[in-house]
């Protein structure tokens, strides 16, 4: 069974996701909503560091900090919305989009009138249809607003969505990633300062705004106020996205895995953070919590909210083979390290799945494709192969013959939509 | 592809100011430019010793470039065949 294109559960959540069965129209939100408050940029720093807002498109950088460099050039900056959503497994994004697209429409409106200026691209994948006309539709909405709004339609591929292969798009040539010398922030699209942020950040900002600062800490913890959505998705396995419908979720920061997950989901071993993030063991999201630090801390991402648990019996190492294989596939290989040291990783992970203990070999090559890039695509693939090597029960079960995945059957993994 | 070099692995590399991705560095370092890079390997012979070369023969950075160094680093990014060598320079605040 998988999940026909475009299918996606979604549960009403405390704040992004309250009220999603109201009518989402500009004209009913902005009834229920009211106009938004101008705010100087000096309020948005305060509000958005107070409220610790990180980016959620996976690396977690301080909101506040980006916000402060794309102030403090001297050109007119421009606000960058990026709902490429390159990871297949998250579907998260797509949800905002299309269930509560002036939300993040809000936060983007908020940040662009802070900066002192028009122009908002909102960048969409061409391989999530739905995504593309629910933005269409919210911008066209919007069009009194006074913004210049930009609707850029990204290639569905992995690398798409990395910050440096979208400005590329925006400029006009092939969205692939180019090297940054300076950040987005400060030297961006045309040479601008360009705060360019994940939908779901924008969100957060819009929520943060129009509830409030207090009733925004109301939830999550001190250290990490507000929400974070989740996409809670499973593995066929063939390798295949599917099962049932990737479900998104809007959870308090601090929430224990065990209070949104199944006993099954939680027992079985599972991949945080999407095709670019970390396994945990089986039984490993009994002990942990929805929190970045707290992930951090033990060597984990949360990345941009995926998370895979193997509920089908399957193993991670045969897993991890299949997902290398499709991330060197999906290379822009225009950096050398990436296009020749992805192909060896996948081919020393798929000798691991047949039995061959590769694993110093992994970690060696993993070192040489770490920071050799011009995107973080290499250093994403060297951090999943790692963190399975740190699996080392999970490993040595599957040397030993001792887990149930029949070794070698490594298939080809396709892209979902 | 240039096989002269050293070839490093991993466990080899050395440790130091690693040029980050963005931003200034706190000594000089060299940064390679990787869309742009063909492996052709000549500043592992104009600067050893901050260039190893991998085992494909792209160019390993091993950590900033010292004031010894620092006159074989500005050959090595000027003698590039593809430009794609960069020397990034503390900024002095």
């Amino acid at each position: 069974m998988t999940t026909p294109p475009g299918e996606l559960l979604v549960s009403p959540g405390p704040l992004l996701l309250a009220g999603i069965g109201e009518d989402q129209s500009y004209a009913a939100h902005h009834a229920r909503e009211g106009a938004l408050p101008q705010l100087s940029v000096e309020d948005l720093l305060a509000l958005t560091s107070s409220a610790a807002v990180r980016g959620r498109g996976g690396a977690a950088f301080p909101f506040a900090t980006k916000l402060s460099a794309a102030a403090d050039g001297v050109r007119r900056p421009v606000v960058v919305v990026n709902a490429a959503e390159g990871e297949p497994a998250s579907a998260k994004d797509s949800v905002l989009l299309r269930t509560v697209p002036h939300r993040v429409l809000d936060g983007a409106v908020l940040a662009a009138r802070a900066l002192g200026t028009r122009e908002i691209h909102v960048v969409t994948s061409e391989d999530r249809p739905e995504t593309e006309e629910a933005v269409t539709k919210a911008v066209h909405e919007r069009r009194g607003e006074g913004i210049r709004w930009r609707h850029q339609h990204a290639e569905g591929r992995f690398v798409s969505g990395q910050a440096r292969a979208v400005i590329e798009l925006m400029s006009g040539r092939v969205g692939l990633p180019v090297t940054a010398w300076k950040p987005e922030a400060m030297d961006g699209y045309k040479g601008r300062p360009t705060l360019l942020s994940n939908a779901e950040t924008f969100a957060h900002l819009g929520v943060l705004v129009r509830r409030g600062p207090g009733a925004y800490a109301a939830h999550g913890t001190a250290e990490e106020p507000g929400t974070t959505l989740l996409t809670i998705a499973t593995v066929l396995p063939d390798g295949q996205l599917g099962g049932a419908a990737p479900h998104v979720i809007e959870v308090e920061h601090g929430t224990p895995f065990a209070a949104v997950l199944s006993s099954p989901q939680l027992d079985a071993p599972a991949l945080l953070g999407g095709y670019h993030g970390t396994w945990v063991g089986p039984g490993s999201l009994r002990e942990l919590t929805v929190s970045h630090c707290a992930l951090r801390d033990r060597g984990l991402t949360i990345g941009a909210g995926v998370v895979l648990p193997l509920t089908d019996g399957s193993c991670p190492v045969a897993r991890t083979a299949e997902l290398a294989a499709y991330l060197a596939d999906e290379s822009a290989g225009r950096c050398g390290p990436c296009r020749l040291g992805l192909p060896t990783l996948a081919d020393e992970l798929a000798a691991l799945a047949s039995g061959a203990d590769r694993r110093h070999r992994i970690a060696e090559v993993a070192g040489l494709v770490e920071r050799r890039g011009a995107c973080a695509h290499p250093d994403g693939t060297a951090r999943l192969a790692r963190s399975l090597i740190a699996l080392e029960g999970v490993v040595e079960a599957h040397l030993d013959g001792a887990c149930r995945c029949g070794r070698g059957q490594v298939r080809q993994l396709r892209r979902s939509a | 592809m240039s096989t002269t070099g050293h070839t490093a692995t991993a466990g080899q590399r050395a440790t130091g100011a690693v040029a980050p991705r963005t931003g200034s560095p706190d000594q000089p370092v060299l940064r390679v430019d990787w869309p742009d890079c063909r492996a052709r390997g000549l500043c592992a012979e104009l600067v050893p010793e901050n260039i190893v070369l991998d085992e494909w023969g792209y160019p390993l950075v091993t950590g900033p470039v010292t004031r010894r160094a620092l006159r074989h680093a500005r050959e090595a990014v000027t003698s590039c065949p593809h430009q794609a060598l960069r020397l990034i320079e503390p900024v002095r605040r």
